[in-house]
């Protein structure tokens, strides 16, 4: 979090997204900084989009995640600085959470930072999706939201495959058990 | 649309003002110099540069929307701006953009769209009058260069 703070702070104008359902923390940083925030629950929206039954089969049609997307993130290509997708992908289905990183790559403009989490393959489907809030500049709280989902486990080499259309990806040290991931576009 | 009763015991910080009730549905442009609450539906564009617009938990409110103050319980589809501040509650629903100096949103309120604060510089302070101009005139070479119009360095296109 804090190489995405200091990215953040040394820069003006910027517009970043924020996939994690917006909280008070997190609007008051980045305003704060004079950036434009743009915001979606991408969990609330996915389960208000796809039906009971298409989110329990997880048998999603190319058409639908197409749709998805553009309901879900309808900006112009390279039109967005940066992103903080927590760890949201981690609990949609593999296709759509590929689909979605793609996407998020082609709103992004060049040299663009994403900030991405992955709960530990240890902790299994214990995992919960979690709510981050940016307190400052160095800290970050995080705190279970919502209820258990399916999750995804994505190994080291899982989530270098993931972003493979990034040109580079740095890991961070584990914490709750989370490992952070920046990822430039 | 009624102006009475008005919502002040369900919304205590609201005055009186005009209220489209909840089995009330309109459509058309809003605008004056009243504070409304919507608890029902409204498919029109709000301006209200300087009162609140208040959207009720059952309120249903589609356009965009400028005001004072914004505070929403309820549903809204469009773009929100507010000179001071916009509040979205706890259960409230909004999709579109949002502008405002002090944008407040609630937990498990849901939001779609971009966010983007207003920011005004704080006043001036009064300008210091000049002092007195000193007895003898100081060289040509020594005194400022000024630029012609407001002051500002000219751009010019080549």
């Amino acid at each position: 979090m804090e190489s995405m703070s200091q990215w953040l702070g040394g820069q003006e104008r910027l517009q970043i997204i924020d996939f994690g359902g917006i909280n008070q923390h997190n609007l008051d940083y980045v305003t704060g900084l004079g950036h434009r925030l743009y915001a979606e629950d991408l969990l609330r929206a996915y389960d208000s989009f796809f039906s009971a039954e298409e989110r329990h089969t997880q048998q999603l049609s190319e058409p639908r995640i197409e749709a998805f997307l553009d309901d879900t993130l309808d900006l112009p290509d390279q039109s967005a600085d940066g992103a903080l997708l927590w760890d949201t992908l981690q609990f949609l289905p593999a296709p759509l959470g590929q689909a979605m990183l793609d996407r998020v790559h082609r709103v992004l403009g060049p040299d663009s930072l994403v900030l991405a989490m992955f709960h530990a393959e240890s902790v299994g489907p214990s995992a919960r999706p979690q709510s981050c809030r940016i307190l400052d500049s160095g800290r970050l709280q995080v705190a279970p939201r919502g209820e258990r989902r399916p999750i995804v486990a994505f190994s080291a080499r899982a989530i270098e495959k993931f972003f493979r259309r990034f040109q580079a990806l740095k890991f961070f040290l584990t914490r709750d058990n989370l490992q952070e991931i920046i990822a430039r576009r | 649309m009624s102006t009475y009763p008005t919502r002040q015991a369900e919304y205590p910080a609201t005055r009186a003002g005009a209220v489209i009730g909840k089995n009330l549905t309109l459509v058309g442009q809003v605008s004056g110099k009243e504070d409304l609450v919507v608890d029902g539906r409204l498919e029109g564009d709000v301006d209200l540069p300087e009162n609140r617009l208040t959207v009720g938990p059952t309120g249903q409110l589609q356009g965009r929307v400028k005001a004072r103050e914004i505070v929403i319980h309820g549903a809204v589809q469009g773009n929100l701006e507010a000179s001071e501040r916009v509040e979205i509650r706890k259960n409230a629903r909004v999709i579109g953009d949002l502008k405002a100096q002090r944008p407040v949103i609630e937990d498990e309120a849901y939001f779609k769209g971009n966010v983007e604060t207003i920011r005004v510089d704080p006043p001036k302070a009064a300008a210091k009058p000049a002092p007195a101009p000193a007895p003898a005139a100081a060289p040509a070479e020594a005194q400022p260069s000024l630029l012609p119009g407001d002051g500002k360095p000219e751009s010019r296109k080549g």
